[in-house]
């Protein structure tokens, strides 16, 4: 009986976790998705770190409302680890990944990242050159973008 | 079987409390993190959705360390809507978890630099009803630059009424508090210097139920008056 309930309260858990956090990667162009993925789920280094150049070279060429949403989502859920720690190898490498994502919101300028930015000054879980990354993209945002 | 799944119950509800404390536990150095050449010419309204939204006491106060640091002339009216935020939505003690104090008091402190009478009613409103006593103290504070009679009359009336408790004792945290309160009070009403609060002041030296320090402080506001 309680079993059955733990699997029902289990299961609504599942359920309103994929409906609150969605899947962004059936709307994307099959190249971003390609990358996303890599940088979602590889746990090879190199490639989350080609993933994320190829992602910046994308940007660079077709300002791409896509590659933004793509790493709000990864900044969000895949690069930002509660428990923060330099010595973890993993987390210290996805640091980097994340610092380099953060110079991809620095180009684009666009006030929509404020909320993903603010989010790794304020928890300080990366480091603090990745910190002092995120305060230069917030002063590169052009607020003139913004949806008054 | 029935313990075990009570168990998991409890141990749920021990994490999400630990989480959210967690999340609301801020760093001193929060409002240092912002640098000091940060310049924001536009954001505001961003900045002030993402105050909003954000369950995060360290974040909101970063943010209004932000917004201070903004350029638009309705930062104020920004600042001072998320001072007074917490005051309508706090509980009959003025408790509320939602808006970090430290967020707060920072926005108080910078709206109070402005000596803008608009936002006098809201200071008194402060002084009334808010659950935090720094925010009280430093509205408090911010009422010795206004002189005009509407600001003396309230003023007058929190003295003799809200913040006087005939049977006063210091190991009471209320009456204690609202001491500390009036104490910030009678030094504005020094500043002010209106010869009005001449009798509220006198109740106070008179009674003697404050504590030492808000009687000294209303000896030294009554020497301060205008005659």
């Amino acid at each position: 009986m309680v079993n059955k309930a733990l699997l029902l309260g289990f299961l609504s858990v599942l359920i309103l976790t994929s409906a609150v956090y969605g899947d962004i990667t059936h709307q994307l162009p099959p190249e971003i998705r390609t990358l996303y993925r890599t940088l979602m789920q590889s746990e090879n280094h190199d490639a989350k770190r080609a993933a994320a150049a190829s992602l910046r070279e994308i940007y660079e060429e077709t300002r791409s409302e896509d590659v933004i949403d793509v790493i709000i989502d990864l900044m969000r859920f895949t690069y930002n680890h509660n428990n923060f720690s330099e010595q973890n190898q993993r987390m210290f490498y996805d640091d980097m990944i994340a610092m380099r994502l953060i110079e991809i919101l620095e180009i684009s300028k666009d006030p929509r990242v404020f909320p993903t930015l603010i989010r790794v000054v304020a928890r300080r879980n990366h480091t603090q050159r990745t910190i002092d990354a995120a305060w230069k993209a917030i002063k590169a945002i052009d607020w003139s973008k913004e949806n008054k | 079987m029935k313990v075990k799944g009570v168990m998991s119950v409890v141990w749920v509800m021990v994490f999400a409390i630990s989480s959210i404390s967690f999340a609301n536990q801020i760093d001193p150095k929060a409002t240092k993190f912002v640098p000091d050449d940060l310049v924001l010419r536009g954001g505001l309204k961003t900045l002030h959705d993402q105050y909003y939204a954000s369950k995060s006491h360290q974040e909101q106060t970063i943010i209004v360390e932000m917004i201070t640091k903004n350029t638009e002339p309705l930062r104020f009216d920004v600042l001072m809507d998320i001072v007074m935020f917490d005051l309508r939505g706090a509980d009959r003690y003025g408790q509320s978890e939602f808006t970090s104090p430290v967020a707060r008091l920072t926005a108080l402190k910078e709206v109070a630099k402005t000596g803008n009478d608009k936002y006098a009613p809201a200071y008194l409103s402060i002084v009334k009803f808010d659950g935090s006593v720094q925010i009280r103290i430093e509205a408090s504070r911010a009422l010795g630059k206004f002189k005009n009679d509407d600001v003396v009359n309230m003023i007058i009336n929190l003295v003799r009424f809200d913040l006087n408790h005939p049977n006063f004792r210091e190991d009471n945290e209320k009456m204690f508090n609202d001491n500390r309160v009036l104490e910030a009070l009678v030094q504005s009403m020094g500043e002010i210097g209106n010869p009005r609060f001449f009798p509220a002041l006198l109740q106070i030296v008179s009674k003697r139920n404050h504590r030492e320090e808000t009687i000294q402080a209303a000896w030294r506001a009554m020497e301060k008056l205008e005659w």
